[in-house]
């Protein structure tokens, strides 16, 4: 496919340029202080932190689907196991580039293990996503030297699945377990987490599936591939379905509720604007998309499912900077003497440069392991 | 080891605002932070309306969200009580902000006293640039900068780092009181040594019915509040339907 | 001779690193050794403070050196903290009886004012000929010598045209060193026009004590010992007088007196009133009347002071006039007079009709005002007479404290404490001919002209009418100012419709301006002298009183100035002396030379030492051991210098009833002491009282004129172009107006209630708003019928509706980077004085703030 040809080195060249734009714009943030972020001293966390928990929880969602043939060893998986596990690795590392410049004083990160603090969500948080990343390294390298059975491989295999179940459940508590937070509903964010990781993770590998495979492989769209396609959007239309129902579920909570922490809570400004009480991103990011899947016809189409599968990924980021944002948009106590009532927020270019270069690291390890690492291989029958 | 903890007198607060202006001057705190800060609020309709002032500071808690929560113990209670921040194990992630319910920790989004570095004078040759004058007066951060302010918060905070009230336990190192305390006018801060049955703090809080902010959270603030700002007289009257 | 007492050895081991510091033998042999060492004594001068040894925690490395805070006239005594030479932290002066320890919040922003960067640190002249609001001065920098013969020779040369009453001197924030700069030279040179703010301040709240007991001054509360205060918009707890120590004792007093506050916007010291009585602007005389009526008819007077009736039957009744033979009076005059003619038909009725407050509120604060008998104050504050025939609201909310017989007494209205400063030499014999001629000259302010009469206790046309003095400039009239020196002022910002200060100020062909900023004022000015601030750099004392105690304090530099700055009251009259008497005229520089040093009667021969022998000459009664007086005592100068201030002896109650400084020695309800000023001045001008008071704007005809009355408040604006009532107030971070530029004052501006940081805001009724469509945070014009401004509208519940209260202090359109929005351009926020008019208290000379106009506005 000539296409493709030209396509590759161009989609390196914009990699490239991202790469190189983000890590400019890194340093920068390091010289000059996150004083060139919009966030502030009520609105804390923005978009960069948004950012990372999307693709940590992402990762941890990929992580869960690579448990499927590699802990729970259903077979037809066996061929996406090392792609999953990769893609789990690369997403992480976007995660990380994204809480990297999003802490202040990074340098200081060696006192998480000189001076660890066990009653801290986010030192736990830490720990297991560094625990993760590692063991998920370790599998991979087990699984590119052919190793997809042995006792310390499936170990692994195991671990990391533990991993990832529990990694999403402590970002959620890092909010749940914030008392002066009511309004994100304590130990129950541990739980939407972990449903964000899966629903996130699926579309995630569908897009790379669906795109990847057009670009690299071209035609792949064999009958295997087709089937293992089908269950994975059945995953994410489950999954989706889930989400929305919770999602309800927390509206109308929200709406009911006379906790005063609330009533401030729903005069938060959507970033993307609402209707009604739902924001524009829950309606186009997540039910429209599960309305989608639920369409026979469209769910059998593969345009249909890229376009489900690519609302539901970019929703997701949404989602989370919206409860990020809304969960701080008033200033707790005093601030509430110099801020104003309701905080807004937009991105500065800064934040968005975050962004722009968490994925673009996530992006070309992708490009690249999809090129050098033999992805596809499958563990000898 | 005595547990600090402070009283508040609202009825003998004036809500000047001389408690947190001293207490940047102390402490070197820069330009939109408030180590020393208030809740106001005016209740009522005219012409039946008053304003009321609550000062606020960190409540130096007994069960402290910020000092659980930090990751590398940066946020830490020493035994007399105080909840202290160590700026060198402090990563910046701002979740001790993020999870004090009373808004008193604030972060350095960049390098401290902007106002103080600025190269530009308002008449070239007859006024002084703000860095010129800090220079010329030998100081650093600001002219007036108090070099005494020694410790964990020492006088020029870096970047990255989130900071907060601290009691002044670089005054209280030296048996001086917190600086607010010497500033108020009004005499409205107490402070003392709660576990002291005799300490002033403990005499004040067994006479009147004491509340503390959000008192709900289990969070057991140090700092306590005492009678009202406002104790108005009026003649007694049951009502009517 | 008292020499410097050395630092103690641990102190100066500490110090060993600060070269300054090594130079302590010197400076005891610099003491010690006179004149000889000349040229380092300016130094010495300057450290003399540092060398102060005061007790301090072990740890501590800087000291505490006393002086004294103008950051509004409270004139707290305070202490300093200097380290490293540095000034850096500042707390009250426990040694001073009147303020103690306690420290009102703006004291602490002097630190951000001394060090400024938009301070003027050399002196500059202006290098585009041009003057007006929109005309750069381009001001380059020069030297002191430079600056210094420019201005000599523009006075040599008005002296040898035989015109040196075209000489003019503004003064704004003073010291009592004043008369030299003020007085001394202006007379010497020969000029009538030494020009003082005072009519800007509130003279008014001196005229109804003077008018009545005899006092021309402000008054000291008794409210430790109090049951009962009425407020008449004065804000203790945020602005004057006093507020460090009525802070201090506030707590207190709330537990045991009733404290009510009459002003139409929830001050700070109504939000810790029992009652706040939100008035009618300008209606304030109606409610004091309805509260003196109350008293009678309920016979709640004080027998002991006013007397009683002879048949012991109370005949005050409603309506009804009463036989003065009836009443025996005892230290008053004229009660039953004042009955007549003022107060009978005062009811609370008729007042509530004016005031727009309840019936019932006003029986009730009346009659428990009352019943707390003569443990009683009637507070009053600038609100009720810095208006238009504010003089009178001044007499009859004053007055009050005669019918309770609180005056003098016991947890009622106190005097100032006798204090024995001395004043300095005569300077009547340094005028030559040309100066006595001049200084004879009418005054430019416009002072005793019929229509001014300004009777400054009791004298007719002593009272300076400052906000006039920009139109006797501008009109010429009665001759036009050709050099002016101004000091520490910035009347085209402070002084009410300032635009016309700032043609006048364009018009003078020569202005000086001294200041530590460059001002609006200076905007104007051919030369800008830098000034010491008065804190930290200046020698100088003020007095004044609190707590039952005065005190005098003393203002020394504690670090070296900024700069090259000096002291506008004494080293740089001293500096322009000695250039006249280079260009032959040498009787200023005489004169000076006569202020020796009482301790060694030596001559200064500098201008430091001129400063410091000034202070000591006109202090030597309180330190010198050989000529106490009373109240504290010294062993000698550098003892009252390390204490920095002298209280007096305790207030003696009652030793003024029937002893007041009035005409009849009794407190006057009926004011032959006004009558008599009255009369003088009419017959000065060969008129009737009644024509002046017609001319002068006041409704009182015949013997009403004498007694404390109602008179309606005279507003400008057309109620239907100009809806609302215009409410001005002070901050309690303001210094005089000279805070704003400091990060400080606009970080917490919101500690003035309703008002918001880092924003200047006009505080709205939501009623209000509702109508005019306006909602918080909306950019507004106030439009007046004489100026506009612009600011940020505030919804607020603590405003009368249809008033909109807005605080004095911003909207400088120079000042500095912080203070202006774009500096010598642009203001941040809006200056009240734009829209209030140019009018006038003519009886007392004072300018108007309150009650004066009324406004629109207009959403941005």
């Amino acid at each position: 496919m000539s296409g493709g040809k030209i396509l590759y080195p161009v989609w390196l060249g914009v990699l490239g340029v991202a790469l190189l734009a983000g890590a400019v714009a890194g340093i920068y943030i390091f010289v000059q202080g996150h004083v060139l972020f919009n966030a502030n001293d009520v609105l804390i966390w923005t978009l960069p932190l948004a950012v990372y928990i999307f693709l940590a929880l992402s990762s941890s969602g990929l992580t869960l689907l690579s448990a499927l043939p590699l802990v729970f060893g259903v077979k037809k998986y066996e061929p996406l196991a090392k792609r999953l596990v990769f893609l789990a690795i690369a997403t992480l590392c976007g995660g990380f580039v994204a809480i990297g410049l999003e802490l202040g004083t990074v340098f200081n990160m060696i006192y998480i293990m000189l001076s660890p603090n066990l009653s801290s969500p986010i030192w736990w948080m830490g720990a297991i996503y560094s625990a993760e990343l590692a063991v998920l390294i370790v599998k991979f390298w087990k699984m590119h030297t052919g190793d997809f059975h042995s006792g310390f491989s499936r170990f692994l295999g195991t671990a990391s699945f533990v991993l990832a179940l529990i990694a999403p459940l402590m970002i959620g508590s890092v909010f749940g377990l914030t008392e002066s937070r009511a309004t994100y509903f304590g130990p129950v964010m541990s739980i939407y987490c972990l449903l964000m990781a899966v629903l996130s993770g699926t579309a995630l590998f569908l897009l790379y599936d669906m795109v990847g495979g057009r670009l690299s492989a071209g035609a792949a769209a064999d009958a295997a591939g087709r089937s293992v396609q089908d269950d994975f959007t059945r995953i994410l239309t489950y999954t989706a379905g889930i989400v929305a129902a919770f999602t309800v579920l927390k509206t109308l909570i929200e709406s009911a509720t006379t906790i005063p922490a609330f009533l401030v809570y729903h005069k938060f400004e959507h970033l993307f604007g609402a209707v009604g009480n739902f924001g524009t991103e829950v309606i186009f990011g997540l039910f429209l998309p599960f309305v989608l899947l639920v369409i026979p016809s469209v769910r059998a189409s593969a345009r249909g499912r890229m376009l489900a599968a690519a609302l539901i990924f970019a929703g997701s980021l949404a989602r989370h900077t919206e409860i990020l944002l809304a969960g701080q948009s008033h200033p707790v106590g005093p601030k509430a003497e110099q801020f104003p009532q309701y905080v807004r927020y937009l991105p500065s270019g800064w934040e968005l440069m975050v962004l722009v270069f968490a994925l673009a690291v996530m992006l070309t390890l992708y490009t690249l392991g999809e090129r050098y690492l033999k992805l596809t291989e499958a563990p000898k029958a | 080891m005595p547990r600090y903890a402070m009283v508040i007198d609202l009825q003998r607060c004036v809500g000047c605002g001389a408690c947190s202006i001293a207490c940047r001057n102390e402490n070197n705190v820069q330009e939109g932070v408030y180590w020393s800060n208030k809740i106001t609020e005016t209740v009522g309709t005219f012409p039946n309306v008053r304003y009321h002032y609550i000062p606020t500071l960190c409540n130096h808690c007994g069960a402290a969200p910020c000092v659980r929560g930090c990751p590398t113990k940066a946020m830490h209670k020493l035994e007399n009580g105080l909840t202290m921040h160590d700026p060198k194990k402090c990563i910046g992630c701002k979740y001790c902000e993020f999870n004090c319910p009373y808004g008193v920790i604030y972060f350095n989004w960049e390098k401290p006293h902007k106002f103080w570095r600025s190269e530009e004078a308002v008449i070239p040759g007859a006024t002084s640039s703000p860095k010129e004058l800090v220079e010329k007066v030998g100081a650093q951060g600001t002219p007036y900068v108090n070099t005494e302010r020694t410790g964990t918060s020492a006088t020029l905070r870096p970047k990255g780092i989130v900071e907060k009230c601290t009691f002044c336990d670089h005054r209280l190192a030296r048996k001086q009181l917190p600086y607010c305390v010497e500033a108020c006018p009004a005499n409205a801060r107490i402070f003392g040594d709660i576990s002291d049955p005799k300490s002033e703090v403990s005499v004040l809080l067994g006479k009147f019915h004491p509340f503390r902010l959000r008192e709900e959270l289990g969070t057991d603030p140090h700092v306590f509040y005492i009678r009202g700002y406002n104790p108005a007289r009026y003649r007694a009257t049951k009502g009517g339907v | 001779m008292k020499q410097v007492e050395p630092l103690k050895a641990e102190g100066a081991s500490k110090r060993k690193h600060d070269s300054r510091f090594t130079r302590r033998g010197f400076l005891k042999v610099s003491a010690a050794a006179g004149a000889a060492l000349a040229l380092e004594r300016g130094l010495s001068l300057e450290l003399r403070a540092f060398a102060q040894a005061d007790r301090r925690p072990a740890d501590e490395t800087g000291r505490w050196i006393p002086s004294t805070c103008q950051g509004c006239t409270s004139w707290c005594s305070k202490e300093v903290y200097v380290l490293d030479g540095r000034a850096v932290k500042v707390r009250g002066n426990k040694r001073s009886k009147v303020n103690g320890a306690a420290s009102c919040p703006r004291a602490h922003l002097a630190l951000q004012q001394v060090y400024d960067p938009d301070r003027v640190k050399v002196p500059m002249k202006r290098t585009n000929p041009k003057k007006g609001r929109n005309e750069d001065p381009r001001f380059v920098p020069i030297s002191w010598d430079e600056a210094l013969t420019t201005i000599a020779d523009r006075i040599m040369a008005l002296r040898q045209k035989g015109e040196p009453h075209k000489y003019m001197l503004m003064r704004g924030r003073y010291t009592y060193m004043r008369d030299i700069l003020y007085d001394a030279m202006t007379k010497i040179i020969g000029s009538p026009n030494n020009i003082s703010h005072s009519a800007i301040c509130a003279e008014a709240e001196k005229f109804g004590p003077f008018y009545t007991e005899g006092y021309w001054d402000y008054r000291q509360y008794d409210v430790l010992n109090t049951k009962y205060i009425i407020i008449w918009g004065a804000d203790p707890l945020a602005a004057n007088r006093q507020v460090s120590y009525y802070s201090s004792v506030w707590g207190d007093i709330v537990g045991k007196a009733t404290i009510v506050v009459v002003e139409p916007r929830l001050s700070a010291t109504a939000a810790k009133a029992d009652e706040w009585l939100p008035i009618h602007p300008g209606q304030d005389g109606a409610l004091a009347s309805a509260i003196a009526h109350v008293l009678l008819t309920q016979g709640l007077w004080s027998r002991e002071f006013v007397g009683d009736f002879k048949e012991g039957k109370n005949l005050f009744v409603a309506g009804q006039e009463v036989d003065p033979e009836s009443f025996e009076e005892k230290h008053t005059h004229g009660i039953v007079k004042f009955w007549n003619l003022a107060l009978k038909d005062r009811t609370p009725e008729w007042a509530a009709e004016r005031t727009g407050l309840p019936v019932e509120q006003i029986v009730r604060v009346a009659t428990d005002y009352g019943k707390a008998g003569s443990q009683s104050i009637s507070w009053v504050g600038g609100g009720p007479v810095m208006q238009v025939r504010g003089a009178y609201a001044s007499m009859i909310c004053h007055c009050l404290n005669g019918i309770t017989g609180a005056c003098d007494n016991l947890g009622g209205t106190l005097v100032n404490n006798k204090e024995y400063t001395s004043h300095f030499p005569k300077w009547d014999d340094f005028m030559d001919e040309t100066a006595k001629k001049g200084s004879k000259m009418a005054k430019i302010d416009h002072r005793g002209r019929k229509d001014f009469p300004c009777i400054n206790a009791g004298k007719p046309g002593t009272a300076v009418v400052t906000n006039r003095a920009a139109d006797g400039i501008l009109n010429a009239d009665p001759y036009d100012i050709q050099v002016a020196i101004a000091y520490m002022n910035n009347f085209n910002f402070s002084a009410t419709q300032p635009e016309r200060w700032n043609q006048a100020l364009a018009k003078i062909p020569f202005l000086v301006h001294i200041t530590t900023h460059a001002s609006e004022f200076s905007w104007f000015a051919d030369i800008v002298l830098p000034d010491t601030h008065h804190l930290f750099e200046k020698w100088g004392w003020v007095k004044s009183a609190g707590n039952g105690f005065r005190h005098v304090t003393l203002m020394q530099p504690v670090i070296k100035p900024l700069g090259e700055a000096k002291i506008d009251e004494t080293e740089i009259p001293w500096l322009i002396a000695q250039k006249l008497a280079e260009r032959g005229f040498d009787n200023l520089l005489r004169y000076f030379k006569t202020i020796k040093d009482p301790e060694t009667g030596r001559e200064p021969a500098d201008e430091k030492e001129f400063a410091l022998f000034c202070v000591k000459h006109t202090t030597q009664n309180l330190w010198d051991p050989s000529k106490y007086q009373g109240g504290d005592k010294f062993n000698g100068w550098e003892e009252f210098r390390q204490a920095g201030v002298w209280n007096s002896a305790p207030y003696p109650y009652r030793k003024r009833w029937s002893q007041m400084n009035t005409v009849t020695k009794k407190f006057e309800f009926y004011s032959e002491t006004l009558k008599a000023a009255l009369e003088e001045h009419a017959k000065k001008h060969n008129t009737t009282v009644d024509d002046i008071l017609e001319v002068s704007g006041y409704q009182a005809r015949g013997e009403l004129a004498f007694v404390p009355h109602y008179e309606e408040p005279s507003t400008l604006g057309d109620p239907k172009e100009y809806p609302l009532l215009f409410v001005d107030h002070k901050s309690r971070l303001n210094r005089e107006g000279r805070s704003a530029n400091c990060t400080w004052y606009q970080e917490f501006k919101d500690v003035d209630p309703g008002d918001s940081a880092w924003d200047d805001v006009a505080k709205i009724n939501p009623l209000d708003a509702a109508k005019l469509g306006l909602k918080n945070g909306d950019k507004i014009r106030i439009v007046s019928p004489t100026g506009k401004l612009e600011c940020t509208a505030k919804l607020w519940e603590g405003v009368r509706p249809g008033t909109v209260a807005k605080c004095y202090g911003q909207g400088h359109w120079v000042y500095g980077r912080v203070a202006s929005k774009v500096f010598g351009k642009i203001p941040r926020g809006g200056n009240n004085n734009e829209v209030i008019p140019a009018v006038y208290d003519r009886l007392s000379g004072s300018t108007v703030r309150h009650a004066a106009t009324r406004v629109r506005i207009e959403k941005i």
